[in-house]
């Protein structure tokens, strides 16, 4: 083990893992979202209100709302990993489901990140 | 002039991307079977054998090998579309470990093999933002490169203490490398 382990890959660590964690602590937004953001190819389909209870499809991808949060919760896809994704609270916070190209992002409770339709 | 080395060199890196295939399929297996919290999140046996072709081949037959993996493993399991997302994080990813072996002497194969896994991370990453269009899922970056640094020290631990093994029972002439030096007494 001594041999196989050298110093350079130990603070090689150290540094990933603090770059990671530095990371998240600054991505991490505190407080809770309302309103989720579904994409298909990028393109906003839907917007969805977290405080209300509902199971949607959006092509071959189904999705739920619960307690303000959202979850694939089930796919045509082979890895399932959009639904190993689980539950979505958190501003910021997404998931894709990239065979079927649709991905959900949570967005804060203003919905003033980015402007998704102008009324003229 | 060369084709009785050349042939068992071909024979030689034909098993070694079978072996890359059973890893890379056995491990998608695993990651439907076990639902994990974050995704994405895998223990990258297959760079084991890029790893191990990159000390004991050359970087050009580490690109092949891992192209054709990343097809055969993309037919057999996902179809085209996974293709296209995991080959660009191989070939990243050989890339740079090549360069580390090369250029930083300090590092042991487990700080190459960490390498080569955040870097395929950012990779994927990278092509998920790319074909979503959804610069949110860049928050994962850093999340997977945490991951990276774990599951590529514990690939690594494996490639270092496996290596001269499997090129004596693949009967391949070690290079004289310092990674393989500095190793040598950990393995015997």
């Amino acid at each position: 083990m001594k041999n196989i382990v050298k110093k350079a890959d130990i603070i090689l660590f150290i540094l990933f893992i603090a770059a990671a964690a530095a990371g998240i602590v600054l991505m991490s937004g505190a407080g809770s979202g309302s309103v989720a953001v579904v994409r298909v190819d990028g393109v906003v389909t839907r917007q969805v209100d977290l405080s209300v209870d509902q199971t949607f499809r959006v092509g071959d991808v189904q999705l739920q709302v619960h307690d303000g949060a959202i979850a694939f919760i089930a796919s045509d896809c082979p890895n399932k990993e959009c639904i190993h994704a689980g539950w979505l609270k958190t501003p910021g916070s997404s998931a894709a489901c990239l065979p079927n190209r649709v991905s959900v992002t949570v967005e804060g409770a203003g919905g003033d990140q980015e402007v998704d339709t102008v009324a003229e | 002039m060369r084709s009785n080395v050349s042939s068992r060199r071909v024979a030689t890196l034909g098993a070694l991307l079978a072996i890359s295939l059973v890893l890379s399929i056995v491990e998608s297996m695993l990651g439907a079977m076990v639902p994990l919290p974050i995704p994405g999140v895998k223990l990258g046996l297959a760079n084991i054998v890029s790893m191990f072709i990159l000390v004991y081949f050359s970087l050009p037959s580490a690109l092949v090998i891992a192209v054709l993996r990343t097809l055969l493993a993309a037919l057999l399991t996902g179809g085209l579309s996974m293709f296209l997302f995991s080959a660009p994080g191989a070939i990243l990813s050989i890339l740079l470990m090549w360069a580390a072996l090369r250029f930083v002497p300090p590092l042991s194969l487990v700080g190459v093999s960490m390498v080569g896994a955040v870097v395929h991370n950012l990779a994927q990453v990278c092509v998920a933002v790319l074909m979503t269009g959804e610069a949110n899922l860049f928050y994962y970056a850093f999340v997977l490169t945490a991951v990276g640094a774990v599951s590529g020290s514990i690939t690594g631990i494996v490639a270092a203490a496996a290596f001269s093994r499997a090129a004596g029972a693949l009967r391949i002439k070690e290079r004289a490398t310092h990674i393989l030096q500095s190793n040598q007494g950990g393995v015997r």
